[in-house]
């Protein structure tokens, strides 16, 4: 028989009639353990991240922006007033320390602060010209570790604006032999533009001049090419062509008017001249290539000629005026103001744009 | 209820963690994405990598110290002004191997010194980019703006370097690029007889890179 049972004393809850409240619940607890699940994760997991670019790599990095700073914007800057010009020789000077002794890449390396108590960090340098034509200075990077590269687009003059005791009129600053192709490249030292018309350039036996309203401007350089452009320029268009039959005519490129049609055409061989005239017909400026070379056949101009003439031209090579838009002592040049190495980036085109990149590990 | 609540959701609690979940989901996402087109940490050195390439760029560009190829110009023009006063008026794209004019894709192939510098550094680079110039359009003042190269619409992390450029009617010698007006509608914003009214426009040369 079932009946109600009067209530019968039992055991006392465990916990106070709606005393629930302050009882973590399982789904706050579950929330709280993926929580922290999660973190654990992200704090383990982050530092796995960033392992690619670990402490050293930020160092690398942050030191390649300084070094390549200091070497565009200083150490190879041409005048400090124009950032990103950087001149040539000193890119060129540069470059071969940087390929030299260990004592002189360590100057180097300390100059650009790359050496101090705690760390001692390498350098290497590369210049690529628009051209295709890579220039690498310093040791050779590492495979293994973080290397911190920088690159710079410069613009690669290899004049200074700060010459003094410069000629008030054009010069002809760079001659280039080959059996293939010949360049002269004019330099005009004024600060005014000068225009070449009527003006002649000759090789002793032929006369050449230049087309009407040929500006060359303060400053600034002409180049002139017989045979294959390409063979002379690093990513630049020469100004003017002499055109010979066989060799290459660039539309693009004006040429320079022959004076006397008949061959042999402006050939510049191993021992001969040049020699520049103004519109007046007076001799401007004489260079000599190897002995024999020392007739411009004008007789405009009272020549004294001392000293000896220029080395013999390497073919291939070119040679330049050491000071460029100085005047020898002499109408012609002889060798005390030219030079007839330049290294690695002979034959050398008057102004480039190149990238230079900087590694730092 | 008294003994009820056992299994319920306790709506305050769950909700708190559930965002607190999702903000660690989506921090955790937003760190681990490291690539060169998002803003993260790593991100740096590729914007100031790209901003050292346009500032370069346009020093080099604009330096007024002309050497070279430029048998004609007048002196004291940078390449970039010379090539602004001589500037068809027209917008050009690159097509994977020069620049040509858009919308005319075998004609106008642009092989002046500053597009020959532009492709040379920055495509191998895969660096894309736009060239734009703002320029004052009338006398009060308005600027108005012109596509000199345009290669779409720059992505999120692009990088914009600007140059001023003054054009002066007898320093920059406008007359003998008689044709500017008619191409760029770059017109002279002071009228009167030079001298005094020598200024004939300022241009910004704005240009924009940004990674492919």
């Amino acid at each position: 028989m079932v009946r109600d049972l009067p209530d019968s004393p039992r055991a006392p809850h465990s916990c106070p009639p709606g005393g629930d409240t302050g009882q973590i619940s399982l789904d706050f607890l579950f929330g709280i353990v993926l929580f922290l699940f999660a973190f654990t994760y992200v704090i383990l997991f982050i530092p796995g991240l960033f392992s690619p670019f670990d402490t050293e790599s930020d160092v690398t990095t942050l030191q390649g922006d300084k070094t390549a700073i200091w070497l565009v914007e200083e150490k190879l800057a041409d005048d400090k007033s124009r950032p990103g010009v950087v001149n040539l020789s000193k890119l060129t000077a540069f470059m071969a320390e940087l390929n030299g002794t260990d004592t002189q890449k360590t100057l180097l390396r300390q100059e650009a602060g790359l050496i101090s108590d705690i760390r001692r960090l390498d350098l290497n340098v590369s210049v690529d010209w628009l051209n295709g034509t890579v220039n690498t200075s310093g040791n050779a990077t590492p495979s293994s570790t973080s290397v911190g590269q920088t690159r710079r687009v410069v613009k690669v003059v290899n004049v200074s604006l700060n010459e003094s005791g410069m000629s008030g009129h054009p010069l002809i600053h760079e001659v280039f032999t080959s059996t293939s192709a010949d360049a002269v490249v004019l330099f005009n030292p004024a600060k005014d533009p000068v225009d070449l018309a009527r003006w002649r350039l000759t090789d002793g036996e032929q006369n050449l001049t230049f087309p009407n309203a040929t500006l060359i401007g303060p400053r600034g350089f002409l180049t002139i090419v017989r045979g294959s452009a390409s063979s002379f320029v690093r990513g630049c268009t020469p100004d003017l062509e002499l055109v010979q039959a066989g060799s290459v005519n660039s539309d693009a490129i004006p040429n320079m008017v022959n004076a006397t049609t008949a061959a042999p055409w402006f050939d510049l061989d191993s021992a001969d001249e040049v020699c520049l005239y103004n519109h007046r017909g007076n001799l401007t400026d004489a260079v000599n290539i190897g002995a024999g070379g020392d007739d411009c056949g004008d007789g405009g101009a009272t020549r004294t000629l001392s000293g000896a003439n220029l080395p013999p031209f390497t073919s291939g090579l070119s040679q330049r005026r050491v000071n460029p838009g100085i005047e020898g002592a002499e109408t012609d040049e002889t060798d005390e103001n030219w030079a007839s190495s330049f290294g690695v980036f002979t034959p050398s085109c008057p102004a480039t744009e190149a990238v230079i990149s900087v590694r730092v590990w | 209820m008294a003994r009820g609540d056992s299994g319920q959701l306790h709506t305050l609690e769950g909700f708190s963690a559930a965002v607190l979940m999702i903000l660690v989901l989506i921090f955790v996402v937003q760190a681990t994405s490291i690539t060169p087109l998002t803003a993260s940490a790593a991100n740096l050195h590729v914007e100031a990598q790209l901003q050292f390439y346009g500032r370069d760029i346009l020093a080099a560009l604009d330096d007024p110290f002309v050497e070279g190829p430029f048998n004609g110009t007048p002196g004291n023009l940078s390449i970039l002004k010379y090539e602004l006063l001589r500037w068809d008026g027209q917008e050009y794209v690159w097509n994977g191997s020069q620049y040509v004019r858009s919308g005319a894709s075998s004609v106008s192939v642009n092989v002046s010194p500053m597009f020959r510098l532009l492709s040379g550094v920055l495509h191998p680079n895969g660096i894309a980019h736009n060239l734009e110039l703002i320029y004052i359009s009338n006398s009060s003042g308005d600027p108005a703006q012109k596509k000199w190269i345009w290669n779409g619409n720059p992505s999120l992390n692009a990088i914009s370097v600007s140059r001023t450029l003054a054009l002066h009617n007898n320093v920059t010698d406008i007359s003998t690029f008689s044709a500017f007006y008619d191409n760029t509608s770059i017109g002279d914003i002071d009228t009167r007889t030079c001298p005094p009214g020598c200024l004939y426009n300022i241009v910004e040369a704005r240009l924009t890179l940004w990674r492919l």
